[in-house]
């Protein structure tokens, strides 16, 4: 899943409704738009000066991503933050991450190191300033390096997808690890990527998404009658 | 596959959902062959509905990697790629190994039955070909450790990625990925019933990375043969 492309193909470029997908996927996660606030047609094609069609497609994918729902010929609306979906989102990506690092650790290049370190110091810069919404951006950079250097394409756009429900997490922010100390822990991960160390990249990733699982086991797991006979439809 | 809002009944949801689920059902049990064009007017007349669903069912599945579309060009179903493949079965793998590590300490006496009832099923390698054509790998097994674990999240990723993968299961080259499959998938079995996570989990790793490493290199080949 794309995220908002910044530096890349200049604007006239790209597809109109891409466009119109980065201005409202930043509307969202900046806040701009408002969780659970009603989107109408008539407004966004004022804000955004475009028409409707390329509005109504570039809705349909940010429903896809869970950032938008839509119940036809009723509302069109910016999800509601959901703090299981956001539970259950740190979970998965902690799963895929666990793996990356795994499996990218040992062919890390130079550039890809640097990348990560370059992450540590802004995690710390960000944590100590308090600015949620950047360290949130930091630390999903700082993970994706692995996937990034995964050579798998599928691996990468899943955990690019689920991206935008962590980022919300900053707006409801209760420390989604169980440590206060966020830039340590991550300067311990690089340093053990640095010495070329998968297995212990690994388990050091999995024991800090350890807890967002006990957590979703306590907090939202629902009894045998409540959940859907057939998750995968 | 749209996140799932509150179920609102109207007409045009219907129809596109009917035609999404008919593109759907085409294209991974192969009657719509890979690289096949894909033309409106064809859909239109086929399913009997206007250009606007056929095009908004088109999108879906082009989000879920079954279509490719090129503006003011062609639609076709996208062409199977053994790397694609390859992929998809490592990335579903991932996740399933943490799923069914996780969840079997939470499995409960009828989940315990509906998995021997699966590996009671599972049979020999060309039987498994059959059963994975009616979603029995989907229904039978995967389900059981999503459902225990109730992680809507990997449910809505699952739902959008295993038809790609179903349908390379479906067109597969040869039957012996499932073959190598079959005692794997017994053991995973035996461990999570009897709650022995680790072993299941790493059974998953096995499953997925020996068995269906066969059938990527069952496509690699059939590419280079093809090349």
């Amino acid at each position: 899943m794309p995220l908002p492309i910044k530096d890349s193909a200049p604007v006239e470029r790209q597809l109109l409704r891409d466009v119109v997908y980065n201005r409202i996927y930043e509307g969202i996660l900046d806040g701009t738009l408002e969780p659970g606030e009603t989107l109408l047609d008539e407004k966004l094609t004022a804000w955004l000066g475009v028409s409707r069609t390329p509005i109504r497609e570039a809705l349909m994918k940010l429903a896809d991503i869970g950032l938008v729902e839509m119940a036809p010929n009723r509302y069109t609306r910016v999800s509601p933050i959901d703090l299981r979906a956001i539970d259950e989102a740190i979970y998965t990506t902690g799963l895929l991450h666990e793996y990356a690092a795994r499996t990218a650790v040992p062919r890390l290049d130079k550039a890809a190191l640097a990348r990560l370190d370059k992450s540590v110091k802004e995690i710390t810069k960000h944590a100590a300033s308090g600015d949620l919404p950047a360290l949130g951006t930091a630390l999903n950079g700082f993970f994706l390096e692995f996937e990034r250097n995964t050579d798998n394409a599928v691996l990468l756009a899943v955990s690019e997808g689920l991206g935008p429900q962590l980022l919300r997490y900053v707006s409801v922010w209760q420390l989604p690890f169980d440590t206060t100390d966020i830039p340590g822990t991550i300067a311990e991960i690089a340093k053990a990527a640095r010495d070329r160390d998968a297995d212990r990249t690994a388990d050091l990733i999995q024991q800090l998404y350890a807890p967002t699982l006990a957590q979703f086991l306590a907090d939202y797991r629902r009894g045998d009658a409540e959940i859907d006979e057939n998750p995968i439809v | 596959m749209p996140v799932p809002v509150t179920e609102a009944v109207s007409p045009r949801r219907l129809i596109r959902d009917e035609v999404f689920l008919r593109l759907l059902d085409a294209i991974v049990q192969g009657d719509l062959t890979p690289g096949e064009q894909l033309y409106d007017a064809e859909i239109e007349k086929w399913v009997g509905v206007s250009r606007t669903p056929v095009r908004e069912a088109l999108n879906q599945l082009a989000a879920m990697g079954l279509v490719e579309i090129m503006p003011q060009k062609r639609t076709r179903v996208t062409p199977i790629s053994a790397e694609r493949v390859r992929a998809l079965i490592e990335t579903i793998g991932v996740l399933l190994r943490g799923i069914v590590r996780d969840a079997t300490p939470l499995l409960t006496d009828r989940d315990k039955d509906a998995l021997r009832a699966f590996a009671d099923r599972a049979g020999s390698g060309p039987e498994m070909a059959e059963l994975i054509r009616d979603r029995f790998l989907t229904e039978g097994f995967m389900n059981v450790f999503i459902r225990r674990l109730d992680n809507k999240t990997i449910g809505r990723l699952f739902t959008r990625h295993l038809p790609e993968v179903r349908r390379a299961f479906i067109a597969a080259p040869s039957t012996r990925a499932f073959e190598a499959g079959v005692p794997y998938l017994k053991t995973i079995v035996d461990a999570a019933v009897s709650g022995d996570a680790a072993s299941a989990a790493s059974g998953v790793g096995d499953f997925w990375n020996e068995a269906l490493g066969l059938l990527v290199e069952d496509y690699s080949e059939l590419e280079k043969k093809n090349s």
